[in-house]
């Protein structure tokens, strides 16, 4: 609601207030029950009508209407109305003890079919035996409708069944969590590790806003959100640099309010005239916008049979080792990856970064994209004049070719992994996932380093508990048990999220030191003598 | 906690053995079923393994030295740990010689609150290994091991907690063949002007210090004999036709040996200390010679066993013998023994008596020979036999008694079959 007031969208909040959630009343619910008045604190003008009166209902909405074309912004129209029966099931709900008969026979009273029949027979237009026509004709039109669903259940006389034929098949159970990626088709790919062409050298965070513009530039659709994503030169690290002085309306700046930007941006991804870009200022803010992310985004297209695409790309930064304490400093692809729906890319290089955002945005699924702090500053080398180029979805980048063991890392821990590898002189392999997801992981790439070395180190940065790596290191001792010589070790940060103080920070993420230890506990695992 | 390994009492009723080899030095890491040493008893030389798992912190006892069984030989600490005050641990031993058994059994759970350490070792391996039967060897091993059709019991695993991993694998046959390989001649052979020495090896020394004990205590007497064998030979052709394995004299012989003590069991008997003991089955002992040396695996209770399966038996026994894998059980009993260089083509010989065994039959080449029948010259298959007994327990008549009914079981093979 706020989020609509603030940017005066046309938008009617139609609330039917049948006062009860199951057996609470909205009264024991909260201090005010007018549920119109909350619109009020948003400076949004509010109706409470009588919703067993269709024309008062009608009227508050022509007022609405008005407000809306009149460039007014939302409205608010709460219609007060009944629930005959209970929350579910053909029982009236004083059958359950929670309200009188009374109370029940008083709102039949006011039954709005009824009430509609008396006033156009009052006024001449229909008479009694009209209205029982009518109300035969709906009748009929809904057996009609409940004979194509239903049938006698031959097993329980006098019951019916839905039609046997008309269940979907189970092994449509997982299809259209996400999309098959056929948007993909034809697009021109580069893999950057083989890249021999000209390049330049750029800050990663430069690439950030540079592959955004380009998109912008090339696809009116593209709409970033955000908070301060327009203001601050690029938002709070740059990374919409340049985007809203050169797209003006398609940069917004939210409110804080995650769940109901993302929703926003859940909704026009849903719709499909627009490609919502959302960012969220810290990944821990997700837990504030799940409801959104996971609930909604997520399994939306599966929820509504897999055909309903939801192209959005939600940017989120790594912010451990910045001190912004221990409500910011997440690593939010544990969490995303146990989640359905979801795609994610973690990026590790400026150019891989192009790469990767090229394809998040042509997708037709959510799709994560991590960024991390440590990394906006660096510079690295990008194929030069070159904005458009795709790498692939599922495809992983081997950092350094090894046979003892293959360490899985990703985003921000690749540095600190090649600093260890060189440091204890272990022959490691080291992949770059790029692709995080359970759809989108390069399995060739991991199952063929895992049949050369047969040992596994994952490592990431972030604590422990939420942590990327479970699920993976489940995954890989069931597809390659035969192949593995020891347990699969894990890096990772402590139980605890990092908090506020420098030095209990660095103690609870990961980094080479860690990293160094872990490779020593495969080393230990190699045997030998 | 750190655990006492003890000189094991490899045979029944030993009071004291020699180590004759270390297999393992200090500060390495041992896991239960590794070797620990050659420890050279009255019958053999055996690999004594380790039965606990941990690190050699240290050995107490030199190479050839012989030690009471009992006796601390060395020190292993338990995985992790460290810091072990030996002396005081052997110190407070002295008075309370736990067996070594016992022993393995304490330290089990120790080492379990120990690999505390690290969350991600103190997994169930640990735990599992309590029992010391399990083999631990990673998910990757097991498979090679299946591929490659490989025994990993006889595998050492260097990993955490002893487990077998990759790496372990790749020096497999070394470390299967590698007692042997000391055995032959060629890998250790320094060469000096004039002659080679050949280092002695635990079976050598095992063998030699027997033998000399044998002949220089026992009081041996040998008797002689000639056996005619053309009936064998004619038997054994026959059984041969339909026989599905091929017999051996030898195995004919083994059979005649233990009929004979069946017939004579007075002669089924060997010297103790307190008195002479006659056995109720007959076990012999065949001599298998192998590229260490010569090894007396024991065949039991011959005197039910068809000559087939004892032909099946001497066969495994001593493929066995060869590739060194026999077991100290097998070495041990038996109150004869048959020793056999008929295929060297020898007219005859006689054999140490192997203890504690009162009788070993020591078996040339069957030969044409010119013999007497009926008072005329003919020709005739000879095979000659030499007892040696060991007086202590076998008199002259009785020896003689028991050769007697020898050659005539040899002589009328088919009593054999029966």
């Amino acid at each position: 609601m706020n989020l609509s007031s603030a940017w005066k969208l046309p938008i009617t909040f139609f609330v039917e207030n049948n006062l009860y959630a199951v057996s609470t009343t909205v009264a024991e619910a909260t201090g005010e029950p007018r549920l119109s008045a909350r619109a009020l604190g948003f400076g949004i003008p509010s109706w409470q009508v009588d919703g067993m009166d269709p024309l008062a209902v009608h009227l508050a909405m022509k007022e609405a209407e008005a407000v809306m074309r009149e460039g007014g912004g939302p409205s608010f129209i709460e219609v007060e109305t009944y629930r005959f029966f209970h929350q579910n099931g053909p029982y009236p709900g004083s059958a359950f003890g929670y309200r009188t008969k009374e109370e029940e026979a008083s709102w039949r009273a006011r039954d709005p079919l009824d009430r509609v029949a008396k006033e156009m027979i009052a006024l001449g237009l229909i008479d009694e035996a009209g209205v029982a026509d009518v109300r035969d004709q709906a009748q009929k039109a809904m057996l009609v409708a409940i004979a194509q669903l239903l049938e006698p259940d031959p097993d329980q006389p006098g019951k019916r069944r839905i039609i046997p034929a008309l269940w979907p098949d189970p092994g449509f159970v997982n299809v259209g969590i996400r999309g098959d990626g056929s948007e993909l088709a034809g697009v021109r790919t580069l893999e950057p590790t083989s890249y021999t062409g000209e390049v330049e050298t750029t800050k990663f965070v430069d690439a950030v806003a540079a592959v955004m513009d380009r998109r912008m530039d090339q696809d009116e659709r593209i709409i970033v959100l955000g908070e301060d994503v327009h203001r601050l030169n690029g938002g709070t690290n740059g990374a919409t640099k340049g985007l809203s002085k050169k797209f003006g309306g398609r940069v917004l700046g939210t409110p804080i309010s995650e769940n109901a930007f993302a929703g926003l941006g859940g909704g026009m991804a849903l719709d499909g005239r627009f490609r919502p870009v959302v960012e969220f200022m810290y990944p821990d803010f997700m837990w504030v916008a799940a409801d959104q992310v996971f609930n909604q985004i997520g399994k939306a297209r599966h929820m509504f049979g897999g055909e309903n695409p939801v192209p959005l790309v939600l940017r989120t930064k790594v912010a451990m080792g910045s001190g912004y304490g221990s409500q910011h400093l997440m690593d939010p692809a544990g969490i995303f990856a146990t989640s359905p729906g979801w795609r994610i890319v973690a990026p590790s290089s400026a150019a891989d970064y192009i790469g990767l955002m090229n394809t998040a945005l042509t997708l037709q699924d959510p799709v994560l994209v991590i960024e991390h702090v440590d990394l906006y500053g660096e510079l690295g080398e990008v194929p030069a004049g070159d904005l458009d180029y795709f790498i692939p979805v599922g495809k992983a980048a081997v950092r350094r070719v090894g046979s003892d063991v293959t360490v899985i890392s990703y985003l921000s821990m690749l540095k600190p992994v090649l600093q260890a590898v060189e440091q204890t002189g272990i022959d490691a392999e080291v992949i770059d996932l790029r692709w995080l997801d359970r759809a989108s992981l390069d399995w060739d790439t991991i199952g063929e380093s895992i049949r050369k070395t047969n040992a596994v180190l994952i490592v990431e940065q972030g604590a422990r508990g939420t942590s990327y790596g479970g699920w993976l290191s489940d995954e890989i001792q069931r597809r390659y048990f035969d192949h593995l010589d020891q347990p699969i070790e894990r890096v990772t940060g402590g139980e605890a999220s990092p908090s506020i103080s420098k030095v209990l920070e660095r103690a609870a993420i990961a980094g080479t030191e860690e990293v160094v230890a872990g490779l020593e506990l495969i080393r230990r695992g190699m045997g030998g003598r | 906690m750190a655990i006492i390994v003890r000189m094991p009492e490899v045979l029944a009723n030993a009071s004291e053995a020699a180590l004759q080899t270390w297999m393992v030095k200090e500060g390495d890491s041992v896991v239960v079923g590794q070797p620990l040493a050659e420890i050279e008893t009255e019958k053999a030389n055996v690999e004594y393994d380790s039965e606990v798992e941990g690190t050699i912190l240290r050995l107490l006892v030199g190479e050839g030295d012989s030690v009471a069984v009992g006796d601390p030989i060395g020190v292993i600490a338990a995985p992790g740990e460290s810091d072990v005050d030996v002396d005081r641990l052997l110190a407070g031993a002295v008075d309370d010689p736990p067996a070594p058994t016992e022993a393995s059994e304490d330290a089990a759970p120790v080492s379990i609150a120990q690999t505390t350490a690290s969350s991600a070792q103190a997994a169930a391996p640990d735990a599992a290994s309590e029992s010391g039967e399990r083999l631990f060897a990673s998910p990757l091993v097991r498979r090679l091991a299946r591929e490659r059709n490989l025994d990993l019991a006889s595998v050492a695993g260097s990993g955490p907690s002893g487990r077998i991993v990759r790496r372990d694998l790749e020096g497999v046959h070394q470390t299967q063949s590698a007692p042997r390989a000391e055995l032959t001649a060629s890998s250790s052979v320094v060469p000096t002007p004039g002659y080679i020495d050949v280092p002695h090896t635990g079976m050598r020394r095992a063998i030699a210090r027997r033998l000399t004990e044998s002949k220089s205590t026992v009081p041996h007497f040998y008797v002689v004999a000639d056996c005619r064998v053309d009936a064998l030979l004619e038997l054994r052709r026959q059984v041969n036709e339909i026989s599905p394995r091929r017999i051996s004299i030898n195995d004919f012989v083994i059979k005649a040996v233990a009929k004979a003590l069946v017939e004579v069991p007075e002669a089924n008997v060997i010297w103790t200390e307190e008195a002479s003991r006659r056995f109720d089955t007959v076990d012999v002992a065949v001599a298998v010679s192998t590229d260490g040396g010569l090894l007396t695996p024991v065949l039991r209770g011959v005197e039910s066993l068809g000559v087939a399966t004892i032909s099946e038996q001497v066969t495994e026994l001593a493929d066995r013998a060869r590739s060194g894998r026999l077991k100290q059980h097998e070495l041990e009993g038996g109150s004869f023994a048959i020793s056999n260089l008929g295929m060297f083509g020898v007219d005859e010989f006689s054999a140490i008596l192997n203890p504690p065994q009162s009788g070993i039959l020591a078996v040339s080449a069957a030969k044409q020979r010119p013999v007497v029948e009926n008072g005329s010259v003919v020709v005739g298959s000879v095979m000659t036999v030499t007892l040696s007994a060991d007086h202590r327990v076998v008199d002259g008549a009785l020896a003689a008694t028991w050769l007697a009914a020898f050659v005539r079981l040899i002589e009328n093979p088919l009593a054999l079959l029966i």
